[in-house]
């Protein structure tokens, strides 16, 4: 079971590799640890951390007066609501994890 | 701050005590979005929507939603509605007086299936100084 795992994550690994002309190079904006501050009346955060990752863009939408894309990702765990992306196109909210394989993710990110 | 900032920060004030942390209580506002670990836990929305005293108070009231574990019965939401009562009902918080509390029935969660849920809300009017 663990020896198929690591093949299809493999062949995830390629088939991104094979659509590099396609993707976008983007950095995740991590924050991790959350929990409310009665004291300031703010989130706040453990940690806070930049990843790199190339996505590609799926789609680009409008849906209730706000700007949606679509992005497919190899898996980056924990993505949440307090987490942004930086593309070229300046920076995203992330939305709703659409869908989850467990090796990658198609996240809908937000403008609004 | 203003009236509604400030009747906020009473509320949050309440939750920030070394009394109220020792209860063991998860307690969120609404609008918090971040992980809420395992049940039980606490939701709070503060409502300032009665009728001020003057310009520079508020009234309303302080809404709990009590989460707790769907299938355990309604034992432990009772049991933290009383928690909360201990350290709310008929206590003064700065220029905060909170009144009288109730509850509602408890309920599944609509959202979360694995949750129960049972409103507790509190009266309060924030006095406000006016020059």
């Amino acid at each position: 079971m663990a020896n198929y795992a690591k093949l299809i994550d493999k062949q995830v690994h390629n088939a991104f590799k094979k659509t590099v002309s396609l993707q976008e190079e983007v950095i995740f904006n991590l924050k991790e640890g959350e929990s409310f501050n009665f004291g300031t009346g703010q989130p706040s955060f453990d940690s806070e951390e930049p990843v790199r990752a190339n996505v590609l863009v799926v789609k680009t939408y409008t849906k209730n007066e706000v700007v949606r894309k679509q992005l497919l990702i190899e898996r980056i765990p924990n993505l949440d609501v307090y987490d942004s992306v930086t593309m070229s196109t300046g920076k995203w909210k992330i939305g709703e994890i659409l869908q989850d394989t467990g090796h990658n993710q198609i996240v809908e990110v937000f403008r609004g | 701050m203003g009236k509604y900032t400030d009747g906020l920060f009473s509320v949050y004030h309440v939750f920030d005590t070394d009394a109220f942390k020792a209860e063991s209580l998860k307690v969120f506002p609404s609008n918090f979005d971040g992980d809420k670990g395992e049940p039980p836990f606490l939701r709070f929305t503060v409502v300032p929507g009665g009728p001020p005293l003057n310009a520079a108070s508020t009234s309303g009231v302080l809404l709990v939603e009590i989460f707790t574990a769907w299938g355990v019965g309604p034992t432990p939401a009772n049991q933290i509605a009383d928690i909360l009562d201990k350290h709310l009902q008929r206590k003064t918080v700065g220029t905060t007086q909170f009144f009288v509390s109730s509850a509602d029935k408890q309920e599944r969660d609509k959202q979360n299936e694995g949750l129960a849920r049972m409103f507790y809300s509190i009266p309060f009017a924030h006095f406000g100084v006016t020059i």
